[in-house]
């Protein structure tokens, strides 16, 4: 096993530039998530990784193996890289059983060693008794697990996973997922799997790209794309973010929450400069006792309150100041009404006071 | 004859985004094999345009400007003008019925306003003219062309009918049309490019047709081919009739071909058939089933009687319904098999590949569907004369030119099948090992086999039904049902062509029929 270096890549789709300049390093047996909003090119990236497009610039590598670079394209077939697409999309002209099959040989170690594999693979897949069925026979979770045992069944240095679980209900999906990450660790498979779902990106991966508009934001743990975005896109992308105008002094911003501890991302403000703080809205918290220590902190009063089971997100207008959101576990919530005192209990994040995309 | 293959196919999606788009050149090899079939299909027209010009442009203008000529012409114009105009019309209310009133049994409705596509033209002719021998002329030809093109229109028609979004509908009736001018201003705009289409397609076959006008007598221009050929000191005239009827059925093409690409597709709610009253479907019903009626079942009805007479039954010579059974159905395998192997390139290039190349190739392969059959026969007897004269009168002639005529029909639903197969699992086979060419065997064949399965069958159908160039190419002592339906019917032998009339529905219309059951898209190619 071998890490995957995507090196400088861009792609071309028909006239527009789909993929620029994406350089990532995938460490053998990681799970990474590939994160971006629909149309940002992350099924591109993963097609050409599959080698299913050619690049135009840069090159793809797994270990010593180049697989792409401009010009050559190492054909799909040769790779040994796992698909499962969108859709499961399933021969619907083969069994179960054969469409795991579809890459185990007959012939060699005789129809029994093709069977037993196939057996293994279903079993493993939590398929077991259902190799008989018709594709059209099964619902989208078995055919999102047979797709999956399809595309191991060659045993891939890579698998790719396209937004496989998109097309199931909430419920399935958040347990298949589980499943299917813990099966792929198991494994041992180094795994890129795509999706818009900022939830699934965080709980599934060991590592998140954030790709927008066919550049890579951000590449890091789910820790540092969630607490330390590198832009404030990724900060809003992958979360709520509470956002409030004000003067950065010496390692802290003054707003309507005080003077708040903050870290200023991508910029050096001096003394005086006009910033945006952003937080999240589990950082700032009710608990006047945490004031002293984080010096930062407002009396509000609760506006609103939207109920979510597990946690709440409340509104809550600062005294002579904007509203904040902020959320807290649904245990023992205030009233629409109360005064509150919020505290800040980390620090937060400085932007400059315009968004960088304006100033260009 | 072919409904637009665009109108057939399910929509392209937008943008390969997420399904991998073929690479763009196609392979060297598979450009070659459909180069060859382009080749195959041009060689009907190329040489007639040799043989028509060849006798220098003065002798071309010399036959042109004969009364004969220009009355021919005449004739065939105002036969396919006042032919379309009525399929129009007829076709697009039968539609209307059909799909936006509630109407009793509406697919066996729909399965019988599309029967008479089953009934090959001269079929029709004939079996009139056995309970009425004495028609001929304009008005009985106008009649029956109508009776067997309708369906053209009707089919598509009702299709965009079902594919048109109501709402619009309902939207002109709250801003305060009426029911009629509703219909005339939200749905008619989005069922004209279909019926234009189906009205195209119902010219060029009363262009082509030559075996119901040369029953009734009434002369156009395939009729003045034939006569100009079996004359043959004077097949140089043959040759420049030919070619005018290729420039009218070209222009028709053309305009087809205008017509079709404006059919946009979108999802949209279908709406209810309304409920009228009783005595207006009574009053309604009889035009949906003028069509039918005429086409289908008076002929039918005059055939069976001559069939079922004591004196036909006596002189039947059952060796030689046997002998024409055979013939029939030997060149129609062969012909199927043949068009399938020309339409296969052409259809796996034309559903996976854009560009000039590809385009300009699908284009001269569908030459077949613009070329009456009169005229290939006419142009390959000269071309097999000239260059190979050992096979002239052979079999591989008369089965080339079925393959040329009816590969078109095997082409728009191999392509429509080979379109069907989802990119993506060919890419998923990539993925899990296979070559390009084991990926196309494994996934795209056996998921596209059913739609080469229904391109023979449409082959071999219009085969046995096919008469103009089977008369011209037919090797002595070969006799299909239809030449023997048609040697007895010129001379006036009805009761002696009544069995082969009888087999010829048994073994060509039955099966449309059964095929039209099972697959809409057939039903349209018919």
């Amino acid at each position: 096993m071998s890490d995957l270096v995507i090196d400088g890549v861009s792609v071309t789709h028909g006239s527009t530039l789909a993929i620029h300049d994406v350089s990532v390093r995938i460490d053998s047996g990681d799970l990474v998530a590939v994160l971006g909003p629909s149309g940002c090119g992350k099924t591109t990236l993963l097609l050409a990784i599959a080698g299913l497009l050619p690049i135009g610039a840069g090159s793809i590598r797994i270990g010593e193996r180049e697989l792409s670079r401009p010009g050559r394209t190492v054909p799909a077939e040769k790779r040994g890289i796992g698909w499962v697409p969108q859709e499961a999309s399933l021969f619907p002209h083969l069994s179960v059983a054969d469409n795991i099959g579809f890459a185990v040989p007959r012939g060699r170690g005789g129809a029994m060693g093709r069977a037993t594999r196939i057996a293994e693979l279903a079993e493993l897949v939590g398929l077991g008794d259902l190799t008989g069925r018709a594709p059209n026979q099964l619902s989208g979770g078995q055919a999102q697990r047979v797709a999956l045992a399809r595309s191991l069944a060659p045993r891939p240095e890579l698998l790719l996973l396209d937004e496989p679980f998109a097309a199931l209900d909430t419920q399935l999906r958040v347990g298949l997922r589980r499943e299917v990450a813990e099966l792929l660790r198991a494994q041992g498979t180094t795994s890129l799997l795509v999706t818009h779902d900022q939830e699934e990106a965080l709980t599934l991966a060991d590592k998140v790209a954030v790709l927008r508009d066919g550049r890579l934001e951000q590449f890091g743990t789910p820790e540092q794309i969630y607490q330390h975005p590198a832009s404030d896109w990724v900060a809003s992308f992958v979360g709520d973010v509470v956002e409030l105008d004000g003067l950065w002094r010496g390692g802290r911003v003054t707003c309507a929450l005080g003077a708040v501890e903050a870290t200023a991302v991508g910029f050096a403000p001096a003394d005086g400069d006009r910033v945006r703080l952003m937080l999240r809205p589990e950082w700032i918290v009710p608990r006047p006792e945490l004031l002293a220590h984080a010096a930062a902190g407002a009396d509000a009063r609760v506006a609103a309150i939207s109920y979510a089971g597990h946690d709440a997100m409340l509104s809550c207008d600062v005294v002579g100041g904007p509203t904040v959101r902020m959320r807290m576990a649904a245990v023992e919530l205030p009233h629409v009404g109360d005064e509150v005192r919020l505290a800040v209990q980390r620090p937060g994040l400085a932007f400059p006071a315009t968004p960088l995309q304006a100033q260009i | 004859m072919i409904i637009a293959p665009e109108a057939v196919e399910p929509p392209r999606r937008p943008a390969p985004v997420t399904a991998p788009a073929a690479p763009g050149r196609p392979p060297g090899l598979l450009v070659v094999a459909a180069g060859v079939a382009a080749a195959a299909a041009a060689i009907p027209l190329v040489y007639l345009v040799v043989r028509a010009t060849g006798g220098g442009f003065e002798a071309m203008l010399d036959v042109l400007a004969r009364p004969r000529v220009l009355e021919y012409a005449a004739n065939s114009l105002g036969l396919a003008a006042a032919v379309t105009l009525s399929a129009l019309v007829l076709g697009t209310g039968t539609a209307v019925v059909l799909s936006r009133l509630r109407v009793p049994f509406p697919r066996a409705w729909l399965l019988v306003s599309s029967l008479p596509l089953a009934v090959p033209s001269y079929l029709a002719g004939y079996g009139w003219l056995v309970t009425l021998p004495a028609i001929n002329g304009f008005v009985p030809s106008w009649i029956l062309l109508t009776a067997v093109t309708v369906p053209y229109v009707t089919l598509p028609v009702a299709a965009a009918l079902r594919g048109a979004s109501g709402d619009l509908e309902g939207v002109a009736r709250t801003l305060g049309r009426g029911p009629v001018r509703a219909f005339l201003v939200a749905t008619w705009p989005q069922v004209r490019p279909a019926a234009i289409a189906g009205s195209l397609l119902v010219a060029l076959y009363s262009l082509s047709d030559f075996g119901l006008v040369a029953m009734m007598r009434f002369p156009t221009l395939t009729w003045g081919i034939n006569q100009a050929y079996a004359a043959s000191f004077d097949r140089a005239q043959a040759a420049v009739l030919a070619l005018l009827l290729v420039v009218l059925a070209l222009l028709v093409v053309v305009g087809e071909r205008s017509a079709r690409g404006q059919l946009p597709r979108q999802a949209a709610r279908a709406v209810a058939p309304r409920t009228i009253r009783r005595g207006m479907l009574v009053a309604l019903l009889p035009v949906v089933a003028a069509a039918p009626a005429v086409g289908v079942a008076v002929p039918l009805l005059g055939l069976l009687a001559r069939l079922l007479e004591a004196q036909t039954l006596r002189e039947l010579d059952v060796a030689r319904l046997l002998g024409a059974v055979g013939a029939t159905v030997g060149v129609a395998v062969g012909a199927a098999l043949l068009a399938v192997l020309l339409a296969l390139p052409v259809a796996a290039l034309a559903s996976r590949y854009r560009g000039r190349l590809v385009s300009a190739l699908e284009s001269v392969s569908y030459l077949g569907h613009a070329l009456p059959g009169i005229v290939v026969g006419l142009s390959l007897v000269f071309f097999a004369l000239a260059v190979v004269p050992v096979l002239y009168q052979s079999v591989v002639v008369l089965v080339f030119a079925y393959a040329v005529l009816f590969a078109p029909k095997a082409i728009s639903t191999m392509r429509a099948g080979l379109g069907d197969v989802p990119p993506r699992l060919v890419a998923v086979a990539r993925t899990l090992g296979d070559s390009p060419l084991r990926a196309w065997w494994r996934v795209t064949v056996p998921l596209a086999l059913p739609s080469v399965g229904i391109g023979a069958l449409l082959v071999a159908i219009a085969t046995m039904k096919e008469l103009p160039a089977t008369l011209l190419l037919r090797p002595t002592g070969v006799s299909t049902l239809a030449t023997e339906l048609w040697n007895r019917t010129v001379i006036v032998e009805y009761g002696a062509a009544a069995p082969y009339a009888a087999m010829l529905v048994l073994l060509a219309a039955v099966p449309a029929v059964i095929l039209s059951g099972v697959r809409t898209v057939a039903k349209e190619e018919l």
